[in-house]
C-alpha cells in the first residue's frame, strides 16, 4: 500500500503563494479528483506532490519517508506524472513513446527489453491504440495523442499516477474513455489524483474530490458532499442543475452567479 | 535499418574518407606509400607529407567533424528546436573573440599556439558566462537568452577588434581566420585540441536518455527521472569543450552541426538519443569530404573550409526546408 500525502505545504512560485496550507493524501486505489476555479493552485500542487516542485513549508511524504530524501529513479518509479497539454516534440514513432514510461525501470545504459515492449504493447492494447503503433507521434489527433500520452503513464506501471487535465480538449466519446481508464487503473489498486474542470465527469466518476481556491482546500470528501449549492457559489460562483441518474449524482453547470455587491 | 547497421554504414563511410583524405592533394601518393610512411618506413618525403600536413588535417577534420555532429544533434534534441546549432550558444563566436584577441595583440608572433590556446580561453569563458546567465534552474528557455546574449557581445567585440586593428594586414589575417579551415596545421594543433573534443563528445554522447525523455517536455521528463540542472551543464559542458576546442585551432565551420542532424534524424525513426553518435559519425564523414574538396576545387589555392560548408550547406538546408514544407500538412 502506497500513501502520498501533503502536510499543511505551501508553495511560492516566485513571489506569489499559488499553494497554502493544503493537507490531502492519496492511497492505492483511490480515485481524487482535484478541482477548482482557474488559478487556485490545482496544477503546483499536483507538480509538488510529483516532486517537481519543492515545498516552501510543509511536507510531502511518500509512504511516510519525505518525498525530497527520495531518489529520483526511485520517484519516477513509483508516483507518474501526466503534465497538461503534453506536447511530443518529435515524429517519434507511436511505440518509442509509449516505451519511454519503462525509462525509470532502466538501469542507465540499458536498452528496452523484451519485457520493456511487452508491458508498453498491453497498455497500447488497453488503450486501443495499438494500431497507431507506427505512427509518427506528430501526425496524432487530439483524443489520439491524450491516450498515447495516457499509455506511456501506464507502462510505467505507477503505484501512484497524477494526471493534469486528462480529458482537456477532448470530445465527450474521448472524456468518458479517459475517465473509465483513469477508474479501471483506479479500480486496479493505483491511486489516481485527476485534475478536472469538467464538475460532471469529476461528480460522476471521482470517489473523493479535493476543491482549491485560491491555494487552499475549501472543501474535502465525497462528491456530494464537496459540490454543495454554497460551495458553488462562492468558489466557482455559479449555480448548477443537480439530478440523479442511474444511481449517480450529476452536476451540471447551469448560470453565473451575479457579482455580490 | 538498425541502429547497428546505420552506426557501421556510418562509420565505414567516415572511415573511406578519413582514407580518401590522407590519399587526396596536390601531390599525387598511392596508399601503400602511405600505409608504409604510417607503419613507420617508406621514403622520407613521403613521411614529411603524410606526417606533416595530411594526417593532422585528417585527424583535425575528423574530430571536428564529430563534435559538430554530434553537438548540434545534443542541441537539437535538449532545446527541442531543428533549427539548434552548436553556435547558439555561443561557444564559436566566443572562440572566435578570444582567437581574435590574440591576433589583435600580436600574441601570435610570440608562440604559435598562442593563437588555439586563445580560443579556447574564449569559449571557456563565453560558456562560463552562458552558464552564469541562464540561472540555477533547468529551463531551457533562459539558456537560449543568455546564448544570444553572449553572441550578441562577443560579435560587438569582434568588431571593435576588426575595426580598430592595428594594420590591414592584421585585419585580413582575423578575416582568414574566422572564415575556418585547416590549412597548415600540424599535430601540435592536433594534440592540443584532441584531448578537449574527445572529452567533449563522451559527455554529450552520454545524454541520450535525458534528450529522449526531453520528447515530452520538462515536466514529464523531470517526472520521468531526468536530473534537468544536471543534463543542461551537461550539454553546455560538453558542448564547450568539443566544440570550443575545434573552433579554437580551426575556427568557425558552419552548417556541419545544423544540417548533419537534420539528414539522419529520420534513420533513427526520430529518436533524439540515437541521433548523438550516428551525427558525431555522419558528422566527420562530412567534414572529411569538404576539407578534400576544398582541397582540390580550384588547382591554384584552397578554398576556406568554412565557406565551403556555408556554401554546400544554405542551399541544402533550404532544400530541407523545402522538403519538410511539403510533407507538413
Amino acid at each position: 500500500m502506497s500513501r502520498l500525502a501533503a502536510d499543511n505545504v505551501r508553495v511560492a512560485l516566485g513571489a506569489r503563494i499559488a499553494v497554502d496550507g493544503v493537507s490531502a493524501a492519496i492511497e492505492a486505489g483511490d480515485f481524487v479528483g482535484l478541482i477548482g476555479p482557474n488559478g487556485a493552485g490545482k496544477t503546483t500542487l499536483l507538480r509538488a506532490l510529483a516532486g517537481l516542485v519543492a515545498p516552501a513549508a510543509g511536507a510531502i511524504t511518500l509512504d511516510g519517508r519525505p518525498l525530497a530524501a527520495i531518489g529520483r529513479d526511485e520517484r519516477a518509479r513509483r508516483i507518474g506524472y501526466l503534465p497538461q497539454d503534453g506536447t511530443i516534440h518529435w515524429a517519434l514513432p507511436v511505440t518509442e513513446v509509449v516505451l519511454m514510461g519503462r525509462l525509470p525501470h532502466l538501469g542507465a545504459w540499458q536498452r528496452a527489453a523484451d519485457n520493456d515492449r511487452a508491458i508498453a504493447a498491453r497498455a497500447m492494447a488497453a488503450l486501443d491504440i495499438a494500431d497507431l503503433a507506427a505512427r509518427p507521434a506528430t501526425r496524432l489527433s487530439g483524443g489520439e495523442k491524450a491516450r498515447v500520452l495516457l499509455a506511456r503513464a501506464l507502462a510505467g506501471e505507477p503505484q501512484i499516477l497524477l494526471a493534469d487535465e486528462p480529458v482537456a480538449g477532448l470530445d465527450p466519446y474521448h472524456r468518458l474513455e479517459v475517465m473509465e481508464h483513469l477508474a479501471g487503473l483506479a479500480a486496479a489498486g493505483v491511486g489516481v489524483v485527476v485534475v478536472l474542470h469538467d464538475l460532471a465527469l469529476a461528480a460522476r466518476f471521482c470517489r473523493r474530490l479535493v476543491l482549491l481556491d485560491r491555494g487552499r482546500v475549501a472543501a474535502q470528501g465525497a462528491p456530494a458532499e464537496v459540490l454543495t449549492p454554497e460551495r458553488l457559489a462562492s468558489v466557482y460562483r455559479i449555480e448548477a442543475v443537480r439530478g440523479r441518474h442511474e444511481e449517480a449524482d450529476y452536476v451540471l453547470p447551469w448560470r453565473r452567479v451575479p457579482p455580490s455587491r | 535499418m538498425s541502429r547497428g547497421a546505420l552506426f557501421g554504414a556510418l562509420g565505414a563511410l567516415a572511415v573511406m574518407a578519413f582514407a580518401a583524405s590522407l590519399a587526396l592533394g596536390p601531390v599525387h601518393v598511392g596508399l601503400g606509400d602511405i600505409l608504409a610512411a604510417l607503419s613507420g618506413g617508406g621514403r622520407e618525403e613521403v613521411r614529411l607529407i603524410v606526417f606533416e600536413i595530411r594526417l593532422p588535417r585528417a585527424l583535425l577534420a575528423l574530430a571536428i567533424g564529430a563534435a559538430l555532429g554530434i553537438s548540434g544533434a545534443a542541441l537539437q534534441g535538449y532545446l527541442r528546436n531543428p533549427l539548434a546549432e552548436p553556435g547558439v550558444i555561443g561557444v564559436s563566436a566566443a572562440g572566435a573573440l578570444g582567437a581574435v584577441v590574440v591576433f589583435y595583440f600580436g600574441l601570435t608572433q610570440l608562440f604559435p599556439l598562442a593563437l588555439p590556446l586563445g580560443g579556447l580561453a574564449g569559449a571557456a569563458i563565453g560558456v562560463w558566462l552562458v552558464h552564469l546567465l541562464a540561472g540555477r534552474g533547468g529551463s531551457t528557455a533562459t539558456l537560449i537568452l543568455a546564448g544570444v546574449a553572449v553572441n550578441a557581445l562577443a560579435g560587438a567585440l569582434t568588431a571593435l577588434a576588426l575595426s580598430l586593428a592595428p594594420s590591414p594586414f592584421a585585419t585580413l589575417e582575423i578575416i582568414h581566420w574566422m572564415l575556418g579551415g585547416l590549412t597548415d596545421r600540424s599535430m601540435a594543433h592536433v594534440w592540443l585540441a584532441l584531448p578537449f573534443i574527445v572529452a567533449g563528445c563522451l559527455i554529450l554522447a552520454t545524454l541520450g536518455r535525458g534528450l529522449d525523455a526531453l520528447t515530452l517536455g520538462e515536466d514529464a521528463a523531470a517526472s520521468l527521472g531526468v536530473d534537468l540542472p544536471m543534463l543542461r551543464l551537461r550539454v553546455i559542458l560538453g558542448t564547450a569543450l568539443a566544440v570550443g576546442a575545434g573552433t579554437a585551432v580551426a575556427g568557425a565551420i558552419g552548417f556541419v552541426g545544423l544540417v548533419v542532424p537534420h539528414l539522419l534524424r529520420g534513420a533513427v525513426r526520430h529518436r533524439p538519443g540515437a541521433l548523438l553518435v550516428a551525427s558525431a559519425l555522419g558528422g566527420a564523414a562530412l567534414t572529411l569530404v569538404a576539407d578534400i574538396a576544398a582541397r582540390l576545387i580550384l588547382t591554384d589555392r584552397e578554398i576556406n573550409l568554412g565557406v565551403l560548408t556555408a556554401i554546400i550547406g544554405a542551399p541544402f538546408f533550404l532544400a530541407l526546408v523545402l522538403q519538410a514544407r511539403r510533407s507538413e500538412p
